[in-house]
């Protein structure tokens, strides 16, 4: 079986992705976020319909803010628009499209994709497609859930197998590309022969199964997997020439282009200290609070909220929204790790993906000689946070070394 | 904060694996020499925690103190000795390495400078060779009170045997020394409990099979191309190989991650040079068991080696690459000046 280099083997990861199916109701309030740099198109009182542009930008790549639900615009501040929602769910006109989608050029399918907003992992979709029209000869389509808390992949293959595929003709259009690979998570392989039976022309599209170890949806890990080809961050689509989508995007490419209207729902996996852990889509803008209810609550009071997972998420307040960019939330019980020396056990080093040496990277950069990381290749790290997790001596290295390789602190 | 769940393996966890691995070396080598072993495990595992205990309370680490790293350092500095050395040399071997031990060389965590364990044993081998380096017959038990050690009988262990030129090696003897029944160091007599406990701690991931599978290699197949003695050097390399240090050291001693390289290009490097060094030792330089001191040799160099291996990450060949690319030169603002 393919499979990345190092990693983790998170075992019961298929719990994850058969929790059960749910469309969440959209809820009476919802909350848009509105990024610096864009200019309201709404007052107090005004009437919007489900997808109708909120707030927009003049630059490019750019996707206009638009409200997941129908009603009136209840509180405007600096930057969250608040949409009271009155339940007739009416929907935008659909754009028409006068043409067949294949008759589009690259320019029109990036302009539906920005107006359409739809984000790949919060970089806009027409972004990655301008940025690899004509570079690139292979469509990736990352089917591995990227989080061992992830469980929504299965349910994208199973429910929307035929939008995927048409999806990925589109994208295969937009950007000159020859070929589309689904790649299948080991743990969803009984779905390869569903996949076979829906693709038509197996030389367009064709499906590999992954070892699904834990990063090895990251991109440079996924095109090693496939390729067993190293390739380096920087001009990694021209080098590798491969565009890694996620295949919820490439799905709801297809479904806007195709109806004509916005789609602002998110798919997201509800997990952890909660009473009914969900798969569940909800509205962009839904509050965490919200979801929270809705599931069942927590089994325990004292519990922190995290958005993406447990290994690179962020902890998140009750107060947040769902984003564009939020995979799943999960509640866990915060721990308090007591760091001790090192000891060289030497664990991390077998475990980088990226065939680092944390531990001398570490060592480096807490004795000052952090310049001296470069030639050891601190910039191929992509904070994965294998290094921590497996520490027995809970060093926080992952920490150190993904913000001395970005300048930044964490 | 990322991650915000860690593994649930722990310095204790990590560091007991070794423990556990001696305790059936401890047992055996309890069985053949007698309750003696029970003494002096026990004098050189207190200096070695007294003197851990001391130097963090020095340099103020005490919050940095465990128990159980001087524990280590005790128990294998005092089983690379035979059982018949003097009661003071396993309390200076608790010392020696517990102190190289808890001394890290500056600029890399927590690495020593020489292997503790390896040198202790080639300090006192060296030292004190007159009173440390003879073997008394196995199954002549001492009693725990029994201090003093001038009136037993020594014994020629098969190592030494075969470089004066022994020629009787046959397979009983080989399989006496593979089970731990002729004479040697107490830790280093019973190669069969020796791979058990080995294969024990590589199982529990505490040191990876690279070094110690390569460094046993190494000295079979060399010494199996230029055998020594007068017997058939199957016989002889195989003599070599299962008597002495060298299969306790390699599991034991030059694994020990403190002072071995951490990649994995480095182990096999550190391997094959402890391997090369101990023959080097044995035929050219007159050392019998050549297997700690080519351990401590070899490990002043791992941070060299370590060094010289950890530049090879993901896709590092793209960017070597990059930075050979010769770089272009404005021919304008070369003829402005």
């Amino acid at each position: 079986m393919l499979s990345i280099l190092g990693g983790i083997n998170f075992y019961n990861i298929d719990k994850i992705q058969k929790l059960p199916f749910e469309s969440m109701p959209s809820p009476e309030y919802v909350y848009l976020k509105i990024p610096d740099g864009y200019s309201l198109k709404v007052n107090k009182g005004t009437k919007v319909c489900i997808g109708e542009a909120v707030a927009s930008a003049d630059g490019e790549f750019c996707p206009p803010i638009r409200s997941s639900v129908s009603g009136t615009v209840e509180e405007l501040s600096e930057n969250v628009i608040t949409v009271k929602n009155d339940f007739e769910s009416n929907i935008l006109d659909g754009y028409t499209i006068s043409s067949t989608i294949f008759e589009l050029s690259e320019k029109d399918i990036q302009n539906l994709a920005d107006s359409f907003c739809i984000y790949d992992n919060s970089v806009p979709l027409s972004q990655k497609l301008n940025d690899s029209t004509g570079k690139v000869e292979n469509i990736i389509i990352n089917a591995v859930d990227s989080e061992p808390t992830e469980g929504t992949v299965r349910h994208i293959i199973l429910e929307h197998i035929d939008e995927l595929i048409k999806g990925i003709k589109i994208v295969i259009h937009a950007v000159k590309a020859r070929m589309g690979i689904i790649a299948l998570g080991d743990t969803c392989e009984d779905l390869s022969k569903l996949i076979q039976n829906h693709v038509t022309d197996s030389n367009l599209i064709s499906t590999r199964i992954i070892e699904s170890r834990y990063p090895s949806s990251n991109s440079k890990c996924l095109v090693f997997a496939l390729t067993r080809k190293e390739y380096s961050e920087e001009n990694f689509v021209e080098e590798s020439k491969c565009l890694v989508l996620k295949g919820e995007t490439v799905v709801n490419l297809y479904r806007c282009i195709s109806q004509g209207t916005p789609f602002t729902k998110k798919l997201i996996t509800v997990s952890g200290r909660i009473n009914n852990p969900k798969n569940l889509l909800v509205s962009v803008g839904t509050k965490i609070d919200d979801i929270i209810k809705y599931c069942g609550g927590s089994t325990s009071d004292n519990y922190i909220i995290l958005k993406n997972g447990i290994m690179t998420g962020t902890p998140i307040l009750p107060d947040d929204v769902v984003e564009y960019d939020t995979n799943s939330i999960t509640l866990i019980q915060k721990q308090k790790y007591s760091t001790k020396k090192c000891i060289r056990c030497g664990k991390c080093v077998d475990i980088c993906p990226m065939l680092l040496k944390p531990l001398l990277l570490y060592s480096n950069i807490i004795y000052g000689k952090a310049e001296k990381n470069e030639q050891f290749g601190i910039k191929q790290c992509i904070g994965c946070g294998c290094c921590s997790y497996v520490c027995p001596s809970k060093i926080p290295l992952a920490n150190i070394i993904f913000g001395s390789a970005n300048k930044t602190t964490l | 904060m990322f991650p915000h769940k860690l593994n649930k393996d722990t310095v204790f966890h990590t560091q007991s694996t070794i423990i556990i691995a001696l305790i059936p070396i401890i047992i055996w080598s309890v069985y053949v020499f007698g309750t003696r072993t029970i003494t002096l495990l026990s004098v050189s595992v207190l200096c070695a925690i007294l003197t851990d205990l001391l130097l963090s309370f020095l340099s103020k680490n005490l919050s940095y103190f465990s128990v159980l790293k001087p524990l280590i350092y005790g128990f294998l500095s005092a089983l690379v000795l035979p059982v018949s050395a003097p009661v003071w040399a396993f309390a200076m071997g608790g010392f020696i390495s517990s102190t190289i031990g808890f001394i890290s060389l500056k600029g890399s965590c927590s690495a020593n400078i020489i292997n503790p364990v390896a040198a202790s044993g080639i300090i006192l081998y060296g030292l004190f060779e007159s009173v440390v380096n003879r073997f008394t017959a196995p199954f002549e038990t001492f009693s725990f009170n029994q201090l003093s050690t001038h009136d037993c009988k020594y014994v020629t262990t098969i190592l030494q045997s075969i470089k004066n030129g022994n020629d009787s090696i046959t397979d009983s003897t080989l399989i006496n020394t593979f089970l731990g029944r002729d004479a040697g160091a107490m830790g280093e007599i019973s190669a069969l409990l020796i791979i058990i406990g080995g294969f024990f701690i590589i199982w529990r991931k505490y040191i990876s099979y690279h070094i110690p599978v390569i460094f046993v290699s190494t000295v079979f197949l060399l010494s199996f191309f230029f055998p020594n003695g007068n017997c058939e050097a199957i016989y002889s390399s195989a003599a070599e190989t299962l008597s002495g240090g060298v299969i306790f050291a390699s599991f034991f001693v030059a694994s020990l991650p403190c002072s071995s390289p951490i990649t994995k290009n480095g182990k096999i490097i550190f391997g094959l040079l402890c391997g090369i060094f101990t023959f080097i030792l044995r035929r050219f330089f007159g050392i019998v068991d050549g297997a700690l001191f080519a351990t401590a040799i070899v490990s002043c160099f791992s941070q060299l080696i370590d060094f010289l291996t950890g530049n090879k990450y993901f896709a590092y060949i793209s960017d070597k690459r990059k930075a050979n690319e010769p770089k272009k030169t404005n021919l304008e603002e070369l003829l402005k000046d």
